[in-house]
C-alpha cells in the first residue's frame, strides 16, 4: 500500500510541474437565475466538450476564460434543467434562466466508478437525495436516521431507542443469510469507509450472552453513526446488483454513496445553524397498579404474598411510575453547524464545524458529535483538477443499560418489568442504594452508578486527481485517479461497580471491560475514460483499476474484583484479555464499462468487474461480475406527441456482484483456553469447505418513467428480481460431531419487489407550490434452494421464537412452539409470521406559501412484519403489563396469567409474536425564511420549528415495533427484549447566512 | 509542445496503471490463532501438549449442566434462575410431561461433551500423523484421549437414554449410525479398554503434562486407573457386576475409610479452574448473596436426611439472610416455595471439583456385590460410607431389592450435585416415580431428552 501511495504522489508531482498551455481565450460573464428570478448560487458552466467550467457565485454571477472565439456553455443546477447558451468573443454576457427539474431527470447520477450518467438517460431506478431532503426538515441524529421513508425498495429499522444510532438497512429484501455482510456499502467521496460495530463487551458485563444466537447484545452503534449528516450534499442509493455491479463483490446488499459539501467560486460565505430540541419517551406501556388484591393474585396469599402485602401497607403509598421515571427524563438537544464556503475560479473550498450535543430521555445516557471538515478543490491549470476532503469527527456516546440481561440486573427494562410500583428503590441520604427484593439488582442504582461509554475518534480523507489526456472537438480522453483512507479509533468502557447489588453476590464484585478498536481503510482506484461521438452515437469507455485494503486489531480487556471506585485494570484482582482480533483484507478489482448513448434516445451500458479478495477461501481467484443496462427515451423519437405526456421512458438493467465471507469464517483454527494455569488449545467447532465460493447476487430490473403536463405529474415504476446464490450457510453435521458448523455454498433465494414513485405539483404558483410524492414498495422474499437440512435460526430458540430456513418459504419466518406434527418443512413448528412487511409506504409534502413559509411532512407506513415480543413476556411474567390483573375473558385467571400459561403450558410462542404495523410521522417542520433584511451583516436569516418520529399509531404491544434485541442482523432481527424506548425529538431551528 | 505533454502523460500513466495493477496480494492466514491443519498434519511436542490441555479444558464443560440439570430432573436442586423464565417450568416439567427437540438448556449436557469427543478424535489423529513421537510416546496420548472419550460419551448417553447416541463421530460428514442404549455402554467400554491397551504400552511417563487434577494419576499407571475406575461406573450402567467388580479391582478404589480418613473419600482426578482467562467452578456461588439466580438445595434432601449426616452440613448451608423464591415454583396450595439450602462444598470459585471419586467406586462396589448375592461384602462397603459420615451400621433388611434401596440413598448423599446422580440410578433401576422422588413443586419426572434436531435433520438427510 505504502508503494502505491508513493506512486500517486510521484504522479501528482509530475502533474503539478506541468502549466497550462497558452492559447486564444476571451472571457464571458453573466448571472444565473430561476423561472422566478431569484438568482441561483453555485449553478455549474462548463464549456462543452471540454473540463473549463465554474460555478457561479453568492449572486448568481459567473465569470468564465473560454478558450478559442466562440463556444457553447452548458448551465446546470440541482433541481433544474440543463441549458445550452452560445458565447463568443462578441456576444459574451448571458443572463440565463434555468428552468425547474421537477422529476429531477437532469440530475447526474452515478452508473459507473469513473462515470455517471444524467437521470433521465439511466436504465436503473437509483435515488438520490439531496443534503435538504436529507436534513432540511428536520435535524436528524446520524446518516442512517435520516433515510427513513425516502427511498422506495429499502427497509430501515432502528435496533433500539438508544442514542447515538444502530440501524439496520437492508435493500431489496433479504441479501444474505449472515455469512456476508447484509449492509450496504458506504462510500464517501470516493472512501470505503467503516460501518461495522465495535463490540464493547456490554453482553459479557450484564451476562446477556446465550440463548441459540451466537450474535452479541451490545447494543451498540453501526458506525455509520459517525458522519455529519449536515456536511452531505448528496447521497446516492444502488439499491441493487444491476446498478451496484461496477461495485463488484461487496455490492450485494447495495451501495451508498455519499458526497460532502463543495465551495463554489465568488463571494465568500459563512452560514450558522443553530437546532435546539428535547427528545422525549412515547408509547409508555402505562405498567399496571399494584394494590392489596392484583398482590394476593401475583404472589399468592402464602408467606410471600403476605410479605409483600405487608411491603405494600408500609410503603405509605409510595407509588412510583417506573416508566416515567426511568424514561421520562426532558432530555435536552443541541445541534450547531457552521461553515464557511467561497473561492476562485481555480479554488474552492468548504470548512466546516459541527457540535451535536443529545441528552437521551434515560438518565446518563446521551450522544455528542464533535466534527470538522476541510474540502478543497483546485485546478492547477485547464487540464488537471484535484481535490481533497478532509474530515475528523468526535462521538462520544453513552447508551446505558437496557435490553436482555442474565443474572446482573444489568438493564433497566427489564429489572423494571419484574419491580412493583410499591418498591423501595431510591438511595438514602447517604447515596446508598437499596438493594431491590424483585429482581438482581436495583435498576436506578445501575442508571446512576454504571458506565456505558463509547468515543470514536475518525479520520476520513480522500484525495483525487483528474488529467484531461486530451481534447478535441469530439472525443476527450481522462485520467482520473481518486483514493483515500478511513481511520478509526474506538474506545469502550463498560463498568458496573462493586457496590452493586448483583455484583456482591459475585466471588470478586465490581467488573469493568475496556474496548480498544483501530480500524483503518484505504483504497485507490485508477480509471481511463475515453469518450467519443461516433456519428450519432456517444461512446463512453471507462476501464480502471481499484485495490482495497483493511486492517483491524481489537482488544476488550476485563477486570474483575476492583477496589472501590476504581475502573483502571491493574486495580481489578482478576485480569483478562476478554477478546482480541486482529484482521488484515485487501480486495483488488479490474473493471471496464462502455455506454453507449443514441440521442439520447436509445443508452446502452454495458461493463463488468474481476475481483478477488483475501476473504475468499481462493484468495487469487478473480470472479467476474458483468452488467448490462438499457434505457429507451421514447419521448424524445420524433414520432412522439408530447403534449400530455412529455416523457416516457422503458428500461431494464441486468448486474451481478458479489458478498464476501466474514473474516475469520475461511479459517479452521484453534482456539485457547487456560485450565489450571495451562495454556490449551481446543479444536473450534467450525469446520470450512474447502470449495467454499463468494455468494452472488444477480438481479434484473424493469422499469417505466413517465412524465405528464411538463413533469408536474411523473411516476417512476420499478420492478425487480434479485437473486442471492451460493449463500453461504453453516452446514450442521450432526451435532454429535462436534463440529457444529461447516461453511458451505448451500443455498439460494430470490427477492421480488416492486417500487412505485408518484410525484406530484398540484399547484404552482409564485405563491403557493405545493410539491407531494407518495412511495410504495414491497419484497417478498423466498428460499429457492436449500442443500442442507431445514434449520432454525436466531432468538433465543423455538419457544421464544425463532427464525426458520426452509426452502419454499421466505427466510425471515418467524416460528415457534407449539410442535405440528404433519408438518415437517417447518421443522415441524408452527408459523408466526415473517420479519419483513407486506409492504411500505410514505407521503411526503412540501408546501411554499409566500415565498417565504414552507412547510413539510413525511409519514411513513408500515404493513404487516411480525416482531417476537419478549419484552411483553417479562411484563407478564413480573406483572407489570397493563391490565395484567384484569380478567378480559372472565374466566377468573388473570388477563398477565393467561398469557403467560398460554405461552408456558399451552406452549403457544404466538403468544408473543406480534404485528409491527405502524404509521409514522417521521417528520415534519415549518420555517420562514426572512424577506431580504435590510442589514448588511446578515445575507439571509431562517427560523423554524420541527419534529423526528414526532407521533406513532400502532397497535404493537411495546415501546416501537422496530426493535432488534441483536443489532443488524441479515435475518435474525425483530427480537424486541425490554430495549431503550425510543424517542420523538422536537426543535426549535435558526440558520443565518452572513 | 501540446502533443509531447501529451505522449509523456499517457506514457506515465500507462506504466502506472501497469504497475499497480500487477499488484500481488500476499495469501492471508488466520492472524489470530495456529490452524487446525497444522496440528493434524504433523504436530510438534509442544503442539501435542496443547491439545491435551485443550483436551483437559474441553473435559470439564458438561458439568454444569450436569449437575443443574439432571440434578433438577431428579430433584437434588431446584434451578431458582430468574435470568430465563425456562428454567424452573421446563426442567421441572412444570405443565409439560416430555421434553422437546432441542430441549430448553439441554446441550451443555450432549454437544458439549462431543465437542470433548472431537477433541480427543484430533488428539489421536494427531498423536498417530506426528513425526515427533515415538511409538510409546503416542500410545500414551492415545491412552488419555481414548479414556477421556469414554468419560465423556457417556453424558450424551445418560441423557439421551433409549433414544441411543452415535459413537463413531470421528468423520463431520460422514457420522456413524446410532446405536441403543445397551449397545452405546457396550462400545464406551470398548474405548475405555482400547484406551486401557493403549496405555499398557506408553511405557512408565508421558511424553506430556497434565494439571494438577490430574495429579497422582499423571502416569500411564495412574491413568490405568482412571479409566478403570470409569469403566466400572460403565460396567455397573450395563448390568455386568462381574465386569464393575474386576474393573475396581484395577482402579483406585479405597476401601480403608473411615471418619478419621474421610479424605480418602474425594480421591479421583478432578476438573481443575481458575480466575479468568480460566474458567471459574460453576458450581460456587457465594454465600447468602441477595440474588435471584442460584442453584437451591431440593429441601427433601434436608428433610430426608437420617440424624447426624456430615454429608448434610458438608454439603449443604443455610441462606438466612437470603432464601429465595420465584414466581414459577409454587405448592399445591399456590404458595411460593422457598428455596433456603444453597451448595456448601466450595471454598472458592477456583476449587477443583472431581468427576469420579473413591466414594462412588466404594458404593459401586456395594451395588454389585449386592446384585452378585455377596450381601456381606455389599453392607460392609455401605457401613464404610455411612461410618465415615456419622451414621450407624447399617441395619436393614439383606434381600438385594432392599440392599439396593439403600445403597441408592447413600448414593443421594454421597454423590449430591455431582453430575445427576440421583436421576440416573432411579432411572436404572426402575425407581424413576413419585415414590422416590418429592414433587411437591408439581412438576414431573423425564425418563430422557428429546433427540436434537441436528441429529433428526442428519437422518433425514
Amino acid at each position: 500500500m505504502k508503494q502505491l501511495l508513493t506512486k500517486a504522489g510521484a504522479l501528482l508531482a509530475f502533474c503539478l510541474l506541468l502549466s497550462g498551455t497558452a492559447m486564444a481565450q476571451f472571457k464571458t460573464t453573466g448571472i444565473v437565475k430561476d423561472a422566478k428570478g431569484e438568482t441561483l448560487i453555485g449553478a455549474s458552466i462548463i464549456v462543452k466538450g471540454t473540463a473549463i467550467g465554474t460555478v457561479t457565485d453568492f449572486d448568481g454571477a459567473f465569470e468564465l476564460n473560454v478558450p478559442g472565439s466562440s463556444a457553447v456553455l452548458v448551465f446546470s443546477y440541482t433541481g433544474f434543467k440543463s441549458a445550452e447558451f452560445p458565447v463568443s468573443i462578441s456576444s459574451n454576457n448571458l443572463d440565463v434562466t434555468l428552468e425547474d427539474d421537477i422529476a429531477r431527470l437532469e440530475e447526474v447520477i452515478v452508473t459507473g466508478l469513473g462515470s455517471g450518467v444524467k437521470r433521465a438517460n439511466a436504465g436503473n431506478a437509483v435515488t438520490s437525495l439531496s443534503g435538504e431532503e436529507l436534513t432540511g426538515n428536520t435535524s436528524p441524529q446520524t446518516v442512517d436516521n435520516a433515510l427513513f421513508g425516502k427511498i422506495p425498495g429499502v427497509n430501515i429499522s432502528a435496533n433500539s431507542g438508544a442514542p447515538g444510532g444502530g440501524v439496520n438497512v437492508q435493500m431489496r429484501g433479504v441479501s444474505t443469510l449472515g455469512a456476508g455482510s447484509s449492509q450496504p456499502l458506504y462510500i464517501v467521496d470516493g472512501v470505503y469507509v467503516d460501518n461495522s460495530v465495535i463490540r464493547n463487551g456490554r453482553t459479557q458485563v450484564s451476562g446477556a450472552s446465550g440463548g441459540a444466537s451466537a450474535a452479541t447484545q451490545d447494543d451498540a452503534a453501526n458506525r455509520i453513526s459517525d458522519l455529519n449528516p449536515d456536511d452531505i450534499e448528496k447521497i446516492e442509493v444502488l439499491k441493487g446488483p444491476s446498478a451496484a455491479a461496477i461495485y463488484g463483490t461487496r455490492a450485494n446488499a447495495g451501495v451508498i454513496i455519499i458526497t460532502t459539501k463543495k465551495g463554489a467560486s465568488g463571494k465568500t460565505r459563512v452560514s450558522l445553524s443553530q437546532d435546539v430540541g428535547v427528545a422525549q419517551g412515547q408509547n409508555f406501556q402505562e405498567f399496571d397498579v399494584w394494590d392489596a388484591e392484583k398482590i394476593s393474585s401475583f404472589f399468592g396469599t402464602g408467606a410471600r404474598g403476605q410479605a409483600e402485602l405487608a411491603a405494600f401497607n408500609n410503603s405509605g403509598g409510595r407509588v412510583t411510575d417506573w416508566e416515567k421515571f426511568f424514561y421520562g427524563e426532558n432530555a435536552l438537544l443541541s445541534n450547531t453547524q457552521l461553515s464557511v464556503s467561497g473561492g476562485t475560479e481555480k479554488t474552492q473550498f468548504y470548512v466546516s464545524g459541527g457540535l451535536q450535543t443529545e441528552e437521551g430521555i434515560i438518565k446518563n445516557t446521551g450522544f455528542d458529535r464533535y466534527s470538522l471538515r476541510a474540502n478543497i478543490d483546485h485546478k492547477i491549470n485547464d487540464r488537471v483538477k484535484i481535490s481533497f476532503n478532509n474530515s475528523y469527527f468526535r462521538t462520544d456516546n453513552d447508551r446505558g443499560f437496557t435490553g436482555n440481561q442474565n443474572n446482573t440486573g444489568g438493564s433497566i427494562g427489564y429489572a423494571i418489568a419484574y419491580t412493583p410500583s410499591y418498591a423501595d428503590l431510591l438511595p438514602d441520604a447517604n447515596g446508598n442504594y437499596p438493594d431491590n427484593p424483585y429482581f438482581n439488582d436495583n435498576p436506578v442504582a445501575i442508571r446512576d452508578l454504571s458506565r456505558n461509554n463509547q468515543v470514536v475518534d475518525r479520520f476520513i480523507s480522500a484525495a483525487s486527481l483528474e488529467v484531461d489526456l486530451f481534447t478535441k472537438a469530439t472525443s476527450y480522453l481522462k485520467f482520473k485517479m481518486n483514493g483515500g483512507a478511513d481511520y478509526l479509533s474506538g474506545n469502550s468502557i463498560v463498568y458496573f461497580p462493586e457496590v452493586l447489588q448483583h455484583q456482591r453476590a459475585n466471588a470478586n464484585p465490581g467488573d469493568v471491560m475496556w474496548g480498544r478498536q483501530d480500524n483503518l481503510n484505504t483504497n485507490l482506484q485508477a480509471f481511463l475514460q475515453l469518450n467519443a461521438d461516433l456519428g450519432s452515437i456517444n461512446s463512453n469507455t471507462n476501464v480502471g483499476w481499484v485495490r482495497l485494503d483493511q486492517e483491524a486489531e481489537f482488544l476488550l480487556s476485563r477486570g474483575r474484583g476492583l477496589a472501590g471506585g476504581q475502573t483502571n485494570l491493574q486495580w481489578a484482582k482478576v485480569q483478562s484479555v476478554q477478546q482480541q482480533q486482529n484482521q488484515n483484507v485487501t480486495d483488488v478489482g479490474i473493471v471496464a464499462q462502455e455506454d453507449l448513448n443514441w440521442q439520447d434516445r436509445i443508452i446502452v451500458s454495458a461493463g463488468v468487474r474481476f475481483d478477488k479478495s483475501t476473504l475468499n477461501v481462493q484468495q487469487d481467484k478473480y470472479y467476474a461480475f458483468p452488467k448490462a443496462s438499457l434505457a429507451a427515451n421514447i419521448h424524445n423519437f420524433d414520432f412522439w406527441n408530447g403534449n400530455v405526456m412529455n416523457q416516457l421512458k422503458v428500461r431494464a438493467a441486468y448486474g451481478e456482484t458479489g458478498g464476501l465471507p466474514l473474516f475469520g469464517n475461511t479459517f479452521e483454527s484453534l482456539t485457547s483456553q487456560l485450565v489450571g494455569g495451562q495454556l490449551g488449545g481446543q479444536v473450534s467447532t467450525r469446520g470450512v469447505d474447502p470449495d467454499l465460493v463468494p455468494e452472488t447476487a444477480s438481479e434484473l430490473e424493469f422499469g417505466l418513467d413517465a412524465g405528464f403536463f411538463n413533469s408536474r405529474v411523473s411516476l417512476e415504476a420499478t420492478y425487480y428480481i434479485k437473486k442471492v446464490n451460493d449463500l453461504i450457510l453453516d452446514l450442521q453435521p450432526a451435532e454429535s460431531t462436534g463440529i457444529t458448523a461447516i461453511a458451505t455454498n448451500a443455498a439460494d433465494l430470490e427477492n421480488k419487489g416492486i417500487e412505485l414513485s408518484l410525484s406530484l405539483n398540484p399547484v404552482r404558483t409564485t405563491n403557493f407550490n405545493w410539491f407531494s410524492r407518495i412511495m410504495w414498495w414491497k419484497n417478498e422474499s423466498v428460499i429457492t434452494r436449500l442443500d442442507i437440512p431445514r434449520f432454525t435460526t436466531g432468538g433465543f430458540g423455538p419457544s421464544l421464537g425463532t427464525y426458520l430456513i426452509s426452502n419454499g418459504f421466505s427466510p425471515t419466518t418467524i416460528i415457534g412452539n407449539p410442535t405440528v406434527a404433519e408438518s415437517p418443512e417447518t421443522t415441524g413448528r408452527t408459523v408466526y409470521g415473517d420479519r419483513q412487511p407486506k409492504f411500505q409506504m410514505s407521503f411526503y409534502n412540501e408546501i411554499k406559501l409566500l415565498k417565504n413559509l414552507d412547510f413539510t411532512f413525511l409519514f411513513h407506513y408500515q404493513n404487516g412484519g411480525s416482531v417476537i415480543n419478549l419484552s411483553a413476556l417479562l411484563w407478564d411474567d413480573g406483572g407489570t403489563t397493563n391490565n395484567w390483573n384484569g380478567d378480559d375473558d372472565g374466566d377468573g385467571t388473570p388477563n398477565g396469567l393467561d398469557r403467560l400459561l398460554a405461552w408456558a403450558v399451552d406452549g403457544n410462542t404466538g403468544v408473543y409474536v406480534q404485528d409491527a404495523d405502524y404509521l409514522k410521522l417521521r417528520e415534519v417542520g415549518l420555517y420562514y425564511t426572512f424577506p431580504k433584511i435590510a442589514s448588511k451583516f446578515i445575507e439571509r436569516a431562517k427560523i423554524g420549528v420541527s419534529a423526528n418520529n414526532v407521533l406513532l399509531w400502532t397497535k404493537y404491544d411495546g415501546y416501537d415495533p422496530e426493535a432488534s434485541n441483536f443489532g443488524t442482523q441479515a435475518v435474525t432481527g425483530n427480537i424486541d427484549v425490554t430495549p431503550y424506548p425510543s424517542s420523538r425529538r422536537l426543535f426549535f431551528h435558526l440558520k443565518l447566512d452572513f | 509542445m501540446n502533443r509531447i505533454i501529451n505522449k509523456w502523460y499517457l506514457i506515465l500513466l500507462v506504466g502506472i496503471m501497469a504497475s499497480v495493477t500487477s499488484c500481488e496480494v500476499d495469501e492471508i492466514v488466520d492472524p489470530n490463532n495456529p490452524s487446525l491443519a497444522g496440528v493434524l498434519n504433523d504436530a510438534s511436542k509442544a503442539e501435542m501438549q496443547t491439545l491435551v490441555y485443550g483436551l483437559e479444558a474441553r473435559n470439564r464443560d458438561y458439568l454444569a449442566n450436569a449437575v443443574q440439570m439432571f440434578g433438577a430432573f431428579g430433584r437434588e436442586v431446584w434451578p431458582y434462575f430468574a435470568s430465563d423464565p425456562r428454567f424452573i417450568p421446563d426442567w421441572l416439567g412444570i405443565g409439560r410431561t416430555e421434553t422437546y427437540t432441542d430441549f430448553f438448556t439441554s446441550a451443555g449436557t450432549y454437544l458439549t461433551p462431543y465437542i470433548a469427543v472431537k477433541q480427543a478424535n484430533v488428539l489421536i489423529q494427531s498423536a498417530d500423523n506426528s513425526s515427533a513421537l515415538s511409538t510409546a510416546e503416542k500410545a500414551g496420548f492415545k491412552g488419555f484421549a481414548k479414556t477421556i472419550k469414554g468419560f465423556q460419551l457417556l453424558w450424551p448417553l445418560m441423557q439421551q437414554y433409549q433414544n441411543g447416541i452415535r459413537v463413531d463421530v470421528s468423520d463431520p460428514l460422514n457420522p456413524g449410525p446410532r446405536l441403543s442404549y445397551t449397545e452405546s455402554l457396550t462400545a464406551i467400554s470398548e474405548i475405555l479398554a482400547d484406551g486401557l491397551k493403549d496405555l499398557n504400552d506408553a511405557g512408565s511417563t508421558f511424553a506430556f503434562a497434565l494439571t494438577d487434577g490430574f495429579s497422582g494419576f499423571d502416569t500411564p499407571d495412574g491413568m490405568k486407573k482412571v479409566n478403570r475406575a470409569l469403566a466400572a461406573r460403565v460396567a455397573l450402567y450395563a448390568g455386568n457386576n462381574a465386569e464393575a467388580l474386576n474393573a475396581l479391582n484395577a482402579s483406585f478404589m479405597d476401601l480403608d475409610v473411615t471418619s478419621a480418613t474421610s479424605g480418602k473419600m474425594n480421591i479421583g482426578p478432578a476438573h481443575v479452574y481458575g480466575e479468568a482467562p480460566d474458567l471459574n467452578n460453576p458450581l460456587y456461588y457465594p454465600y447468602d448473596r441477595p440474588t435471584s439466580t442460584i442453584l437451591i438445595v431440593h429441601p427433601a434432601m434436608i428433610e430426608d436426611a437420617l440424624p447426624g449426616d456430615a454429608r448434610v452440613t458438608n454439603k449443604f448451608i443455610k441462606r438466612v439472610a437470603n432464601p429465595v423464591t420465584s414466581n414459577a415454583l409454587k405448592d399445591i396450595n399456590g404458595n411460593l416455595l422457598v428455596g433456603e439450602y444453597q451448595d456448601n462444598r466450595w471454598a472458592s470459585n477456583t476449587d477443583p471439583v472431581p468427576f469420579i471419586r473413591n466414594e462412588e467406586l466404594i458404593l459401586i462396589y456395594a451395588e454389585a456385590k449386592a446384585r452378585t448375592s455377596q450381601p456381606g461384602d455389599a453392607v460392609n462397603a455401605i457401613n464404610k460410607v455411612r461410618n465415615t459420615w456419622g451414621l450407624p451400621d447399617y441395619s436393614g433388611g439383606q434381600s438385594e431389592d432392599e440392599l439396593i434401596d439403600e445403597i441408592l440413598f447413600q448414593r443421594r448423599y454421597s454423590l449430591w450435585g455431582e453430575g445427576g446422580h440421583r436421576w440416573i440410578d432411579l432411572r436404572r433401576t426402575n425407581r424413576l416415580n413419585s415414590t422416590y422422588v418429592d414433587l411437591r413443586d408439581l412438576g414431573s419426572l423425564y425418563t430422557q431428552v428429546s433427540r436434537r434436531s441436528s441429529e433428526i435433520s442428519w437422518d433425514e438427510g
